[in-house]
């Protein structure tokens, strides 16, 4: 039985060793197992990470001959710009160039002053394809558009359109960037034709402008505005037309707006028979929004926000009183969107903007005197307030006065009935 | 006569037979680890070639961060790779297809270590079609991408 067992634990032994060698192997196995579902975990996150980088290229410049980006990270993970691509599309000789950056942006943080340190020329007369690359692999781009690459959308708005000589012009001109390419349009610079184009003795001589001299660029749906004012001079008849474009524009791109000079008036009844009997008061004008700030002067407004108005109206005629209608209103149109009308309210409050209901010919204005009238009403007798237009930009904003002129007994139903259309300066609608 | 006495003669068949089978079971013994240890090592062997590539394979990740289309002196492809991905990989082929031409270009320089770029440029008489480009590494991976020229 002895010698039996020698062979039994001699068996055994050699079943270890295979055992042993099969559970290693199994073991090896698992752990390959283990490591291949640690590198797809591994790549599924790298890919996860790569679709989450988002940025964009907010503004696009040229400082000092290099370009100046500025890279907005707005995912929710840290970004590592590696490389500049710069391609010259205006010159096409020019290869396409990689520079280092090397730039860490944090997840809601603005980079700035990209390309300020790499050894490239830009000239602000010629368009770029610009591409940022970062270190997952994906790729920002944009357009740096010299203004002569593209035709782009212009407006021009000389108020008054019908001067006394002697009286300023103020020219308002707008560049939008309607570009659908995403293209970003690097400094913007306006010019006008100085002396403008003029009829017979007409003259415009420049106060000041433009205001302000330069926009360092406009991203896709943005309008920089610019202003001058001109004092014009000549006889009734003469026109003035002003021209203005931006530096380097695509020929052919810019716009044209006529002013017409007007006669005197030789009396104050011949002023009122040519121009109404009610004259508004413009540095009269006052407006609310918002929860704080009282009333506020300019005419720079926030988009999309409740509002009243309230300014200084003077009744020029000499014997009528007039009797301001429910109807009323402040008309602020955008140009090529529906406009927005405030309607006459009774009074209004501010902080927050609270208009009070009007009713129909309540108040008078009397021979000689003026009135401060108060607009934000959405409807006629209404007491709720109107929103300023959603869209940004220049509003063309007449005042229209309807009512009733009466003197005497009887009034105001012995009256006649009264309208008038006061032209107004432009608002300026801005988010 | 004490050699033949029967008790003697039991316990010599009994050494032998337990020596026999002792034998037995080392032989096959050695036989079935040295079979069993072979065979594993083989599986082990060829289980590990098999993960180590799968593995580098799905690591690999190559991005195209800009494909230039020239035209001086002639019509010309330029093409920059990067690896993004957490190995090093070898590009060994490049193909331009632009539905009437398609050329191959075999890579003999196409090492890339991982965040690092390659630029390749090859004459091409691209046209005004599209054109798609393949580049397919040491490992089998093939990546794509499609530019329009201007």
């Amino acid at each position: 039985m002895k010698r039996r067992a020698l062979s039994t634990v001699v068996g055994a032994v050699f079943f270890v060793i295979v055992m042993t060698g099969t559970i290693s192997y199994v073991s090896y196995s698992m752990d390959l197992i283990d490591s291949l579902a640690r590198s797809v975990e591994i790549k599924q996150t790298q890919d996860i990470d790569r679709n989450k980088e988002e940025a964009e290229i907010t503004a696009v410049s040229i400082d000092n001959n290099k370009f100046n980006l500025t890279l907005k990270n707005t995912g929710n993970i840290p970004i590592n710009v590696t490389r500049l691509w710069a391609e010259n599309q205006t010159d096409s000789s020019w290869n396409h160039t990689k520079y280092q950056i090397n730039k860490a942006v944090f997840p809601g943080q603005t980079e700035t002053n990209i390309g300020q340190n790499i050894a490239l020329i830009a000239l602000d007369s010629q368009s770029y394809s610009l591409k940022l690359s970062t270190e997952r692999g994906n790729l920002f781009t944009v357009q740096a558009l010299s203004p002569q690459g593209k035709a782009i959308k212009m407006n021009l708005f000389a108020t008054p359109r019908s001067v006394l000589a002697g009286q300023n012009v103020t020219i308002w001109y707008g560049v939008t960037n309607n570009l659908t390419d995403g293209s970003i349009l690097k400094l913007i610079t306006p010019q006008i034709e100085d002396p403008p184009d003029a009829t017979g003795s007409a003259s415009a001589g420049l106060k000041v402008g433009p205001i302000p001299a330069t926009d360092e660029s406009l991203t896709h749906g943005e309008t920089a505005f610019f202003k001058w004012v001109y004092e014009i001079g000549g006889d009734e008849g003469d026109t003035v037309t002003f021209n203005a474009t931006v530096n380097n524009a695509k020929q052919g791109n810019y716009v044209t707006d006529p002013i017409r000079i007007v006669a005197a008036p030789a009396d104050l009844t011949g002023f009122i028979e040519n121009a109404g009997k009610l004259t508004a008061t413009y540095d009269s004008l006052e407006w609310a929004q918002g929860a704080t700030g009282g009333w506020r002067s300019g005419w720079n407004l926030d988009n999309n926000a409740a509002t009243v108005f309230r300014m200084n109206i003077t009744n020029n005629d000499d014997t009528d009183t007039f009797y301001m209608g429910e109807d009323t209103s402040i008309v602020l149109d955008p140009l090529g969107s529906s406009p927005q009308i405030f309607y006459v309210g009774s009074t209004a409050t501010t902080d927050p903007p609270n208009i009070i209901a009007y009713t129909d010919l309540s108040q008078t204005i009397s021979p000689g005197q003026d009135l401060r009238v108060y607009f934000g009403a959405t409807t006629p007798g209404g007491g709720q307030e109107e929103k300023t237009p959603a869209g940004t930009g220049i509003q063309v904003t007449p005042i229209l006065f309807f009512g009733k002129l009466c003197s005497g007994g009887g009034c105001p139903d012995s009256g006649s009935d009264y309208g008038q259309n006061i032209p107004f300066l432009g608002i300026l609608i801005t988010n | 006569m004490k050699w033949f006495r029967i008790g003697t003669k039991r316990g010599l068949s009994s050494t032998v037979t337990a020596a026999m089978l002792l034998s037995a079971v080392t032989v096959m013994g050695i036989f079935v680890v040295g079979w069993s240890q072979s065979n594993l090592i083989q599986h082990q062997v060829a289980l590990e070639n098999t993960f180590s590539d799968k593995m580098n394979k799905l690591s690999e990740q190559v991005v195209y961060e800009n494909v230039w289309l020239g035209t001086t002196p002639s019509n010309f492809v330029n093409v920059t790779l990067v690896n993004v991905g957490t190995v090093g990989l070898n590009v060994t082929e490049i193909e331009f297809d632009d539905g009437s031409i398609n050329n191959v270009f075999t890579i003999t320089d196409g090492g890339i270590v991982s965040g690092q770029v390659y630029s390749l440029e090859k004459t091409f008489l691209w046209t005004s079609n599209p054109i798609n480009i393949f580049t397919t590494t040491a490992r089998g991976n093939i990546y794509t991408t499609q530019v329009s020229p201007p």
